[in-house]
């Protein structure tokens, strides 16, 4: 290690020690996701500012109850620490993260980690709530046990972060031979003598216990109630998808009004001419068509990142791992899969957490089908156009009962292809479910706020560059080539979209669809947003000669019939139509054959849904 | 009396006295404190089914089915209780 490289400084613990909001403390909003090198896992570090010794990067490494790993997610804790998965991965110092506040089940990780050999030190983390409980410790005596730095921290009130730096930069500089750790399991012998000197180092560092918070208790009382906690649970969703669908509106309005006014300000700006039209109906509407999303997905992904840091979620996975098990999948299932009414990829990584491998497999391979927020954009427009707004039984709007009625329809779907996964053998038997139920929290608002930049960043990001391209692509080729002299048709028969809109037809005429909605489904299968765009471009190009000025809205409610639009509500519940989902699901299972069949399975199984829907939609109505 | 934990009625302390070998989680249930002589107590039982249990030990909440609390062997004899730590 030469002495000017940075020193990479790695954070240890327990899922459940603070150490993320440690994290999130020592580096601001500032942190960097990237992939070890060879094996696609996430890696979340950061540039570190210090005044003494060497420069740092901080590492985050997934929360691991020992180094003997039982998910896939310990397992990179694991790997990093003894072979660094590639050389420049490997810690130059360790940090273990410890709660005050429970230290008999947070300490063995550290007398664990320290057999490695790694310069480490130690932060005894929460120590504000370990002190409002009435806790005194000695943390000279704790020092002198470990044989390391112990520094008092608190990642909400931002305390002993500086001296905690400052250890770890001093340990930095010392000599330290990583290729020299030595590792072997530890048996159940050497586990239970670590617990035992545990409880001897306890003995003479914990000066007065505290008093255990009742707190917890109290509340779990209710929220695991028998009777009330499914109740509270049922509310919590509820509340959740008001917040989505209530007050995400608001700011999607405001938006969707922007676009529209910067859309006809850029048209008045240019002459009439083919740059306005790929500027205004490739461009700003494409992209607008998925911006407005944006504040309905924030919203979710905030109300899941409060829910998961304030410790509920484990309750959650607790009250519903009984019908989890029914079809092979366990609690552990629940946090990954509510993920993904988020979207699918976040939520099959957060698979990795799930001990047993055949739930994984199984969670893993049902979640294209929850109802991601992908999804929305198509469901909003379709359901705008088709169902009147009348209230039904004097209570639910119509429209709103539809949507919840497809995300409905996309929930039992799951749970329906994982008790066919498990009758089919596919997934495999031995499933089983242990969950430390953390003691609640106030949620960190820091952690809230970063996880809901980054899922901003990453989804402007992706509106910017994929939905861009692929707006400009499908409206050059919905453009081209021009229809000849004399044409009588609408000039987008005689383009490339026109043609390969015409040679898909036979296949999607039996459920309803017609060419517009053909050209438009194909750059669907690269993000099922574009689909709302993309019928925009198609429509726009089609009559650019007669601007009616006509909303999409109005376009295809004069356009399509009522069955032809249900069928695509029903292909879309099923539709495989986000290749990105397919790549993450065959890199994290590694198995083409199971990825393959998933995919076919959901084509197929969408088709089969859009043609039952079309057929007995146009003869009823 | 002996019995497993799958047996131990809720909100009645036992001690643990051995957790069985060679299950996936044997270790793991051994690193989250169920250890001989601790004190366990079911404190939740999950709607219904009551299955799966929330047991604690050791200061600790911890949520498994009763499958895997058979693995876990404890004693709930009054003589055994004595001074609770």
């Amino acid at each position: 290690m030469s002495g000017s490289e940075k020193v990479l400084v790695a954070l240890v613990g327990h899922p459940n020690c603070g150490k993320t909001a440690l994290f999130n403390a020592l580096t601001g909003l500032r942190q960097k996701v990237a992939n070890y090198p060879g094996v696609t896992v996430e890696r979340v570090e950061s540039d570190l500012a210090s005044d003494l010794g060497h420069p740092l990067r901080v590492l985050d490494l997934p929360g691991a109850y020992s180094l003997n790993p039982q998910s896939e997610d310990e397992k990179i804790t694991h790997d990093v620490l003894l072979d660094g998965m590639g050389t420049d991965a490997r810690p130059g110092v360790l940090i273990v993260v410890l709660d005050a506040t429970n230290l008999r089940l947070h300490l063995p990780i550290a007398l664990e980690v320290r057999e490695l050999g790694y310069p480490i030190c130690v932060a005894l983390n929460m120590i504000d709530l370990a002190e409002a409980a009435g806790m005194q410790l000695n943390v000279k005596y704790l020092e002198e046990a470990l044989g390391c730095r112990v520094i008092p921290t608190s990642a909400t009130r931002k305390y002993g972060l500086g001296p905690l730096v400052e250890a770890a930069a001093k340990l930095a500089s010392s000599e330290f031979d990583a290729s020299k750790t030595q590792w072997t399991p530890s048996t159940r012998e050497q586990i239970i003598l670590r617990r035992k000197s545990v409880e001897d180092i306890l003995r003479r560092t914990v000066v007065v216990p505290g008093h255990p918070s009742l707190f917890t208790t109290r509340v779990d009382r209710f929220l695991l109630h028998p009777f009330l906690g499914p109740l509270a649970l049922l509310a919590t969703v509820f509340l959740v998808f008001q917040a989505v669908f209530t007050l995400g509106a608001i700011p999607t309005d405001w938006i969707d009004g922007v676009i529209s006014s910067f859309a006809s300000w850029t048209r008045s700006q240019l002459s009439s001419g083919m740059l306005s039209d790929l500027l205004v109906d490739g461009i700003i509407s494409g992209v607008g068509a998925v911006l407005v999303f944006l504040p309905q997905i924030l919203i979710l992904f905030a109300s899941l990142l409060i829910l998961e840091d304030s410790g509920y979620m484990a309750r959650a996975a607790f009250l519903m791992d009984r019908i989890m098990g029914r079809v092979g999948l366990s609690g552990r299932s629940v946090l990954p899969l509510v993920s993904g009414f988020a979207c699918a990829i976040p939520a099959i990584i957060g698979s990795r957490s799930i001990q047993s491998p055949a739930q994984r497999l199984a969670t893993i391979l049902i979640t294209p089908v929850t109802t991601c927020s992908a999804r929305l954009p198509v469901y909003t427009l379709l359901i705008a156009a088709f169902i009147p707004n009348t209230v039904v039984a004097g209570l639910f709007g119509l429209q709103g009962f539809v949507l919840t009625l497809l995300y409905i329809l996309g929930a039992v779907s799951a749970f329906v292809f994982a008790g066919l996964l498990k009758a089919f053998g596919l997934t495999g038997a031995g499933g089983y479910f242990l969950l430390e139920l953390p003691t609640y929290r106030l949620p960190s608002m820091r952690t809230v706020l970063r996880g809901l930049l980054d899922c901003a960043r990453a989804f402007i990001v992706r509106a910017g560059t994929l939905i861009l391209s692929i707006m400009v692509l499908l409206w050059a080729v919905s453009t081209f080539p021009r229809p000849p002299e004399g044409a009588t048709q609408p000039s987008i028969s005689y383009s490339l979209a026109g043609k390969l809109g015409n040679i898909v037809l036979p296949v999607l005429e039996p459920i309803g669809f017609n060419w517009q909605i053909s050209v438009a489904m194909i750059p669907g299968f690269a993000a099922r947003e574009v689909l709302v765009s993309a019928l925009g471009t198609v429509y726009a190009v089609e009559s650019e000669n007669s601007d009616d000025g006509a909303s999409l809205t109005e376009k295809i409610k004069t356009d399509w019939s009522l069955p032809t639009a249900l069928s695509l509500l029903a292909w879309y519940v099923f539709a495989p139509q986000c290749l990105a989902t397919f790549a993450v699901m065959q890199r994290e299972i590694r198995s083409l054959r199971l990825t393959l069949l998933s995919f076919t399975v959901l084509l197929v199984v969408a088709w089969l849904a859009a043609f039952i829907t079309y057929q007995v939609a146009s003869k009823l109505l | 009396m002996r019995k497993t934990l799958k047996e131990l009625p809720r909100n009645t302390k036992a001690r643990v006295v051995d957790v069985a070998t060679g299950h996936a989680i044997s270790v793991r249930l051994v690193e989250l404190g169920f250890m001989a002589g601790e004190w366990v107590e079911v404190v939740h039982e999950a709607p219904l089914s009551r299955d799966p249990i929330v047991v604690e030990c050791s200061g600790t909440r911890i949520a498994l089915r009763r499958s895997e609390a058979s693995l876990i062997l404890v004693d709930d004899s009054l003589e055994c209780s004595g001074v609770q730590s």
